[in-house]
Formats: C-alpha cells, sequence, structure tokens
C-alpha cells in the first residue's frame, strides 16, 4: 500500500471519531487530514449547560490543531465546497475544493486530492427557514457554544429581573414542522426549570414546551415503549409526567411560522393558528445540508447524483419512495458508501436517511408537521467508527466495505439532564433499540423491550457527568482513548 | 400576524392543564430518585444494561467479508 491520502470533511462526533481511529490504524500508511471550518471540537450535549450559566464555552471547547499535530492528523481549517469525484478533464485524481476560515486567508481556494473521502460535515443550522428564529433574530439556540452563551446571558439577565419581582414566560422547543432533536430542547427546558427552582424565582416563571412531535416524548423515533409498573409504556407517558411534575406546559403538533420579538406565530396540525408572547424563546432550528456540491470530470454539476433532494449524501440505503406503512428497517444503510463512487463515504448527520422515523404528518393546509429522523452521537461516532474500519480494510486489500453500522440494527443510550446538581439533580436514562425500529423482528413495537427501558434519577446525571469527561478525554485523544465505547 | 390568531394564555384552572391528564409519580417514588443508597445500586444497574446494549449494537455491526 503506497501513501494513500485520506481526507475527512468535519470534526464533529462523527467526523473526529473517524480520523482518529484512521490515523490509529493506518498509521504512516496513510495520510488522513480532517478539514473543518472551526478550530474548535465542541461537546455540544453540554452546551445545554452552558445555556443555563452552569459551564462556560471554554469547559466544551478545545482546540484541535495541537491534538491533531500530537497523532499525526493533518488539520486543515476550512470549509469543503465543491467535491470532484471524477477529478478534472484527462487528470482522473478525485479532489475536494476547500476554502480557507482562518483569520486573514478567509476565501482563499485549494484543491485538496483524495484517494478516500469521508464527508461528516454534519448539518447547517436552518435559522432562514422561519423568519425572526435564531439568535441573530429573535430566539436563541444552544446548538454551538456561542449560542448557549447567548442564551444564558439572557436567562441570567431575566432571572435577576425575576427577583425584582417581575413575572416572566420562558417558550423552549422547535423552530419549525420538520426539526429534529427533540432530546436537546427537552433537556434544556428541564434544566431551565431546575435551574429558575434553584435560583429561587420559579414562582415568577412560567415555563411553555413548543413541539413539533406528535406526542411529547416521540423525539423522532416514533415514540419509545418501555416495560415498567406491569405496564407497556409510551414515552409520552414519563416526559408528560415529568413536565407536569416541574410545572412546564406543553404544546404539541406545532409548526413556528415566524418570530417576532416577544412573539412566537405558529400552525397547528389542526390547521388552526396560534401565538404566545415570550420574554425567552430557545428554538431549535431544523437542519439542512451544508451546501456541498459536486461536479463531473466536465465541469458539470453532478450534485443531483450524490446527493439525495434534502442535499444529505446518498449512501447504501433504499431511497425509493414509500408510504409510512411501507418503511422498513432493511432500507436504512449498513455501509455508508455511496454508490457511484466506492471511494466516498458519508457518517453522522451528513448522510441522507432513507425516509423519516415518526409518521410523516401534514396540516390541512399542507404544512409537514412532524420530526426528521435524529441522529445522536452514538450513532454518530459509531458510523465513523464502521466507515474508518472499512477504509483502513479496503485500503488494505478489501474489495469493499468490511463493516456495518445500521441504525436499524444498532441501539442508542441516551441520559437527558433534568437538572445539574451531584445531590438533588436527575437525569432521564434511556436506552432504545434498535433505534430504527424495526417490525418485522420485533412486531409490537418494532424495538426489543429486553433492551430498551428508561428510568429518572440522580444516578442518570451522575453518569451524564461521567459522560461529559470520559467523551472529552477521548476527543481530546489521551491515553487509551480508544478504550472509551462510542 | 393577524388577530384571527388564536392566543395562549396559561391555564386558568388545573382541569385545563395538559399536566392535569399525566401520570406523577408519587412520594416514594420521588424520594427514591435522589436517595443515595437506593442511585449507587441504580449507577451500576444502568452502566451494565447501557454496556450491555453497546455490546449488543457492537456485535450487530457485522464484518462483511474477513
Ligand atoms: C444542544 C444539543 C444537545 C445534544 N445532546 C445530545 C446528547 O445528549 N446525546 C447525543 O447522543 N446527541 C446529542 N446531540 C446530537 C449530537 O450533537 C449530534 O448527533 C452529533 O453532533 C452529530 O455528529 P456529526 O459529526 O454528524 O455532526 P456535527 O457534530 O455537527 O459535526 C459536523 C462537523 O462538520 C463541520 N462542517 C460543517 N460544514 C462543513 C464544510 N462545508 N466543510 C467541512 N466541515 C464542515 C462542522 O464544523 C463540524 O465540525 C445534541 C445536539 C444538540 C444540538
Amino acid at each position: 500500500m503506497s501513501h494513500a491520502r485520506v481526507v475527512v470533511l468535519g470534526a464533529g462526533v462523527a467526523g473526529h471519531t473517524a480520523a482518529s481511529f484512521l490515523k490509529k490504524w493506518l498509521g504512516s500508511a496513510a495520510e488522513v487530514t480532517v478539514v473543518s471550518p472551526k478550530p474548535d471540537y465542541n461537546w455540544i450535549p453540554s452546551n445545554i449547560w452552558v445555556g443555563v450559566g452552569l459551564l462556560e464555552p471554554r469547559q466544551v471547547l478545545f482546540p484541535l490543531a495541537p491534538v491533531y499535530a500530537r497523532h499525526g492528523i493533518m488539520f486543515r481549517q476550512a470549509r469543503a465546497l465543491v467535491l470532484h469525484p471524477e477529478g478534472e478533464g484527462a487528470e482522473a485524481q478525485p479532489f475536494v475544493e476547500i476554502e480557507s476560515t482562518v483569520p486573514g486567508e478567509e476565501g482563499q481556494r485549494t484543491r485538496l486530492p483524495y484517494d478516500y473521502l469521508v464527508n461528516a460535515t454534519g448539518p447547517r443550522l436552518d435559522f432562514e427557514a422561519t423568519p425572526g428564529l435564531g439568535p441573530g433574530a429573535h430566539s436563541h439556540s444552544v446548538c454551538t457554544a456561542p449560542h448557549a452563551k447567548a442564551a444564558a446571558d439572557t436567562f441570567l439577565d431575566l432571572v435577576e429581573r425575576m427577583r425584582r419581582g417581575e413575572r416572566k414566560r420562558f417558550v423552549v422547543g422547535t423552530g419549525h414542522g420538520t426539526c429534529t432533536c427533540q432530546g436537546a430542547a427537552f433537556e434544556y427546558v428541564v434544566n431551565l426549570e431546575f435551574e429558575l427552582r434553584a435560583r429561587g424565582v420559579r414562582d415568577k416563571a412560567e415555563v411553555v414546551y413548543l413541539t413539533n412531535e406528535y406526542e411529547v416524548g416521540d423525539f423522532g423515533m416514533d415514540a419509545v415503549h418501555i416495560r415498567r409498573g406491569g405496564y407497556v409504556t409510551p414515552s409520552k407517558v414519563f416526559t408528560e409526567s415529568l413536565f407536569a411534575e416541574r410545572g412546564v406546559d406543553w404544546i404539541t403538533r406545532a409548526h413556528v411560522q415566524g418570530v417576532e420579538p416577544g412573539r412566537i406565530a405558529f400552525e397547528t396540525l389542526d390547521g388552526l393558528e396560534h401565538d404566545i408572547a415570550f420574554d425567552m424563546a430557545m428554538l431549535l432550528p431544523p437542519f439542512k445540508w451544508v451546501g456541498l456540491r459536486a461536479v463531473d470530470r466536465l465541469g458539470q454539476d453532478m450534485t443531483a447524483r450524490l446527493f439525495a433532494p434534502s442535499g444529505f449524501m446518498r449512501v447504501d440505503a433504499d431511497y425509493s419512495p414509500k408510504s409510512y406503512e411501507a418503511f422498513r428497517a432493511a432500507d436504512w444503510p449498513r455501509t455508508y458508501q455511496n454508490p457511484d463512487f466506492p471511494n466516498l463515504f458519508a457518517a453522522g448527520i451528513a448522510f441522507a436517511p432513507p425516509h423519516p422515523i415518526s409518521r410523516p404528518r401534514q396540516s390541512p393546509k399542507g404544512t409537514p408537521i412532524a420530526p426528521a429522523p435524529p441522529r445522536t452521537g452514538m450513532p454518530s461516532a459509531m458510523i465513523g467508527k464502521a466507515v474508518a474500519h472499512s477504509i483502513a480494510d479496503m485500503l488494505q486489500g478489501s474489495p469493499g466495505p468490511t463493516r456495518t453500522a445500521s441504525m436499524a440494527e444498532m441501539g442508542a443510550a441516551c441520559v437527558a439532564s433534568a437538572g445539574n446538581n451531584p445531590f438533588t439533580g436527575t437525569a432521564a436514562s434511556m436506552t432504545v433499540y434498535p433505534i430504527v425500529p424495526d417490525y418485522e423482528r420485533y412486531p409490537d413495537y418494532g424495538r426489543d423491550l429486553r433492551h430498551t427501558f428508561g428510568e429518572i434519577g440522580l444516578a442518570g446525571h451522575w453518569i451524564k457527568i461521567l459522560l461529559h469527561h470520559l467523551f472529552l478525554h477521548k476527543a481530546r485523544l489521551r491515553p487509551f482513548w480508544s478504550l472509551i465505547p462510542e | 400576524m393577524g388577530d384571527e390568531r388564536l392566543h395562549y394564555a396559561p391555564p386558568a384552572r388545573p382541569q385545563v392543564r395538559p399536566a392535569f391528564f399525566a401520570t406523577l409519580p408519587t412520594r416514594p417514588t420521588r424520594w427514591l430518585r435522589t436517595n443515595l443508597l437506593w442511585q449507587v445500586l441504580r449507577f451500576a444497574v444502568i452502566n451494565l444494561k447501557m454496556i450491555r446494549l453497546i455490546a449488543l449494537s457492537h456485535h450487530q455491526g457485522r464484518r462483511l467479508r474477513s
């Protein structure tokens, strides 16, 4: 094997995992280059605590360049723009066009040749989908550390005003009918409520959860059922219970149409239009593709061949259009290899899912109001690792991908913090198996109830703290990092 | 944003709150959630369940060719 060039686009959970394992397994046999527009790694799940003022952004961020330098991984602080999987003209060498984001060098374009490429560019936060949505306009987000910091500043300011006797309304949830990542909005609302209590102003606050889910606890996974207390119970029951106990009201089946200063307009699945006044709103944006394009060797646009209409990259999934009743677990990708270009893979949020997991629904006006499929940290990392394994094996002579990581064959463990305190805090710990329901194997609920469970308690909070430190240790590639599971 | 919209107002009576129809934990359930001894035990149990799930998921991540 000569000196192979592997390029990884994106340094989030999926890209960082893929690059780290590629270098570990290939060593000096390959040059591994990571391209990411931001100089830092962000442990996103802990942004929730930044958003209520409990952590500073520097506690969830660290610079990537020194970590990669220590481990022999090349790092280019740049944004990938155009893939040239066929090369250009007579030159068949594939390459990707990147644009520097280094201060002082912004906009400088270079070509990065590759033998294998992993697209792990994650989502673009599509605040523009809803007028007035986002930190640049009238609502907050916790999707990045700076967004979470801005949310915390507003939150702490309002706490001060409530201490002076003012009443405030907090609205937390999803900012569009097609949002995903409801778990993050759920975590933020319960943490915010906990902090209001901890800061002695709960009686001055009204907290409302506004979501595109059909029922709370759907989480874009068509809900989860668990055995508990002599019943098989849907996640709606536990989620509602958590909210009811904390005095959080909820509005479901909502598509946010627009945000004005202090007012959110939304449509519900029954076609009615509503509005709600707020003093602080944290509404997640829908996720969109990052805008990567593809061009063939003659310079003609071939974006539609490589990417699905959603903009995410086509992989080995079954993309034929089907009704909800016809969705199958086997539609989901297993190797994440692009069907046209065997040296192209997509990992994490960057791959195009074949269809939603939750039932698609529309209002009488035709507005889609249903969650997009989530791709959380654990599957993103497992996919990144499987892709790295396949590429390493292919470079060593395997004719095709050797590893699979189907979301219909893997579970997810998730710990949603519900209050950060070592003695009085709690968290909802959940495992789901498999993530994508498989009604052929598990006809009743699509999931194996022996491995699907959930419970609320302080132990979950300790696990959340442990995960924060373990995953930051792993991401920093410190000793024994590879032994920490995804 | 026109005036034909329904304006959200905080529910005036508990019976019209969505929470009225939710399941609520009893006092012993809440107590157990932060009881140190019980939670140390749960910490071990939840970790084991998660490790089992991770092992199962990795096992499912099969080798296609050797
Ligand atoms: C607030 C919040 C809380 C969450 N909490 C949890 C949790 O508790 N547990 C859990 O499992 N999951 C959680 N998630 C979901 C989890 O963060 C995502 O599943 C995970 O980050 C997806 O990984 P990824 O690598 O696909 O994308 P990302 O982590 O978003 O990484 C994408 C990378 O690509 C880079 N990039 C973007 N555009 C380009 C470009 N053009 N060229 C090159 N690089 C580019 C980005 O800078 C970034 O480095 C949470 C998400 C949010 C928003």
